[in-house]
């Protein structure tokens, strides 16, 4: 009985830790990378014993190589995300609503950024137009080309789970036109999906480096790029500053779909009613 | 307003679910299209509303011709069987929303609005979000939605189905208050008897795509038309002599007494307010009876059993059939 009571205590403390080393050891991989390079971006010095010291020297010195890429790559991101999204819109509702050839051939072609390598668009897009190489117009259009598919998903879920049949029948027979039920019932209520898009792609946008290195040049080189020649060609505490450089980039966006995210949904308020004072209703 | 339908038909491919039906709407009157699945009664209310092109025929809106008119333009009040509320905006928002589409100003789309939520019992609702409202406040909201823009004609397909019998039951009671002050001419679809009697002054029997009988609903359930208008409003015995009658018309025959039918009884059923006796008539043929007291009838009897006598009436008086051929 003593023996059974023992074998069973020591299978669950086995159990449990097997949890979690399970549980966390995901975490550690994601993190414990990032928490050598941050400590690394404030140390004095870092060589084959570890970073030592703390001095924000590295990250000074990171701002002044990286600086111009960032203010690059904010704005190449928030130009990319408002034109994914604004792309995305209609094609969403296109791909929900219409079961013609054209939603069937456009459904796969979507989806082809995610399979096809960013090196090879970024060639593609090269070839295809010469004249735009070294300017920052070749870039948006492979960042919005690459993300369309992480845009065009959140939104096609919803617009999925709404029954978008169902209301825009409703819609018609309360006397909506085509545009009122697109502005009033369908653009609503994809409104936090388009959102959490749009979010979506600045943070891709922002790490992206594949088709960045391809596509870059002198004048317009995103943040990605930077990143890389960091990595390269200096030394390993800067290269670690400008790693922070990025995550403090990326932080206020996640911080900001996570936000969203949970949220709970409001109705919007039209401030119409206000309880009834007398006056018996008449329909006629 | 009436709405007069003419000579209605639909065809999808060759296949025809409605033919050359004729009815006409009065304001005021609630008509339950009552049928089977696939007995074309939702295609007839969304042809009517619009949602689907008749093959052939007409609906007209008073004398206006409206069959070629698109559903945003024939002003039809519509409640769905999901209700087919906006999520996105409150009670307000949705009562009002066929004024918004029309360009009615904010404050009397306001007044409209309240007075629309006083209607369907629900006033001070109108900032409340759709998602905290129970299924019959949402029904009345989808009402008040519908009644909002002062249509023609008030459509409610299935309006509770999906329900559970509890509440189904209040709801019904609910429902038939509210369609009871309206004054224009409803339709509603559905495939229960009870809800049909219960919500509508006049019942349309469909079936296979044609109007069997139409009617008070005691009329066609009492007078049906035919054996199959009979057995799509309940059980109904077919008895010796081609008669027809309801299970409820039956009681057992006391000694001494004539029996209309002899059944051999196969299974006893208490259902609370009476018993249900099933067996078979010695041709074979399928019996229901429905009796206030079966209290010693057990499988393999023998029933013997009459016409049932109504209150009031003398005891060689007996219920008619409802039906002789």
């Amino acid at each position: 009985m003593i023996l059974h009571r023992a074998r069973q205590v020591a299978t669950d403390a086995v159990s449990r830790c097997l949890e979690a080393v399970l549980a966390w050891i995901p975490a550690l991989l994601l993190v414990a990378p990032l928490l050598l390079l941050a400590i690394g971006a404030f140390s004095e010095t870092w060589d084959s014993r570890g970073p030592r010291g703390a001095t924000l020297a590295s990250i000074e010195m990171a701002w002044r190589f990286a600086g111009r890429s960032a203010a690059f790559s904010l704005w190449i991101a928030a130009l990319s995300a408002a034109m994914a999204t604004l792309l995305a819109v209609p094609a969403a509702f296109l791909l929900v609503r219409e079961a013609s050839w054209v939603a069937s051939l456009l459904r796969p072609a979507l989806s082809l950024p995610v399979v096809l390598p960013n090196l090879l668009l970024a060639m593609g897009l090269m070839l295809a137009f010469p004249a735009l190489q070294g300017g920052w117009l070749l870039l948006l259009a492979a960042y919005v080309i690459q993300c369309l598919p992480y845009a065009l998903w959140p939104m096609v879920t919803a617009l999925m789970l709404l029954d978008l049949q169902t209301l825009e029948s409703a819609g018609r027979v309360l006397g909506a036109d085509a545009r009122q039920r697109f502005l009033w019932l369908v653009l609503p209520n994809i409104a936090r999906p388009a959102a959490v898009s749009a979010v979506t792609v600045f943070i891709l946008v922002l790490a992206e480096s594949s088709s960045s290195f391809f596509l870059a040049s002198g004048a317009y080189q995103p943040f990605g790029v930077a990143l890389y020649n960091a990595f390269q060609d200096l030394d390993l505490r800067i290269a670690a500053a400008t790693t922070m450089l990025l995550l403090g980039m990326l932080s206020p966006a996640v911080v900001l779909l996570e936000l969203w995210l949970s949220t709970p949904r409001r109705a919007a308020s039209t401030r119409a009613a206000t309880p009834m004072r007398g006056a018996a209703a008449r329909v006629s | 307003m009436d709405v007069t339908l003419e000579g209605l038909t639909k065809r999808f491919g060759i296949q025809e679910v409605l033919r050359d039906v004729d009815l006409q709407f009065i304001g005021g009157e609630v008509t339950a299209l009552l049928g089977p699945s696939g007995s074309g009664k939702t295609t007839l209310l969304n042809m009517i509303a619009g949602l689907v092109a008749p093959s052939k025929g007409r609906v007209l809106m008073g004398s206006r011709d409206v069959t070629a008119l698109p559903i945003e333009a024939r002003n039809v009040g519509y409640v769905f069987q999901s209700h087919a509320l906006f999520p996105h905006l409150d009670v307000a928002g949705n009562v009002g929303f066929a004024l918004r589409v029309r360009g009615v100003g904010r404050r009397e789309r306001r007044r409209r609005t309240e007075e629309m939520l006083s209607f369907v019992d629900l006033p001070g609702f109108g900032v409340r979000a759709i998602e905290t409202l129970s299924g019959g406040q949402r029904q009345r909201v989808a009402i008040a939605r519908a009644l909002a823009a002062e249509p023609a004609i008030l459509l409610l397909d299935e309006p509770l189905s999906a329900l559970d019998p509890e509440l189904r039951a209040r709801l019904r009671q609910e429902l038939r208050a509210l369609l009871e002050r309206l004054r224009v001419p409803t339709v509603l679809v559905t495939h229960d008897r009870d809800d049909a009697f219960i919500l509508a002054d006049r019942v349309v029997l469909l079936h296979q795509g044609s109007i069997l009988q139409q009617g008070a609903p005691e009329k066609v359930y009492r007078h049906p038309v035919s054996e199959e208008a009979a057995r799509l409003l309940g059980a109904a015995n077919r008895l010796p002599g081609n008669k027809l009658c309801r299970p409820e018309d039956l009681a057992i025959a006391a000694a001494g007494e004539q029996a209309l039918v002899t059944m051999q009884v196969e299974r006893v059923l208490f259902l609370g307010a009476h018993w249900r006796v099933t067996g078979r008539a010695p041709d074979g043929s399928p019996i229901i009876a429905d009796l206030a007291d079966a209290q010693g009838c057990a499988p393999g009897e023998a029933l013997r059993l009459r016409l049932r006598v109504s209150p009031g009436q003398a005891a060689d008086q007996p219920r008619v059939p409802i039906l002789q051929f």
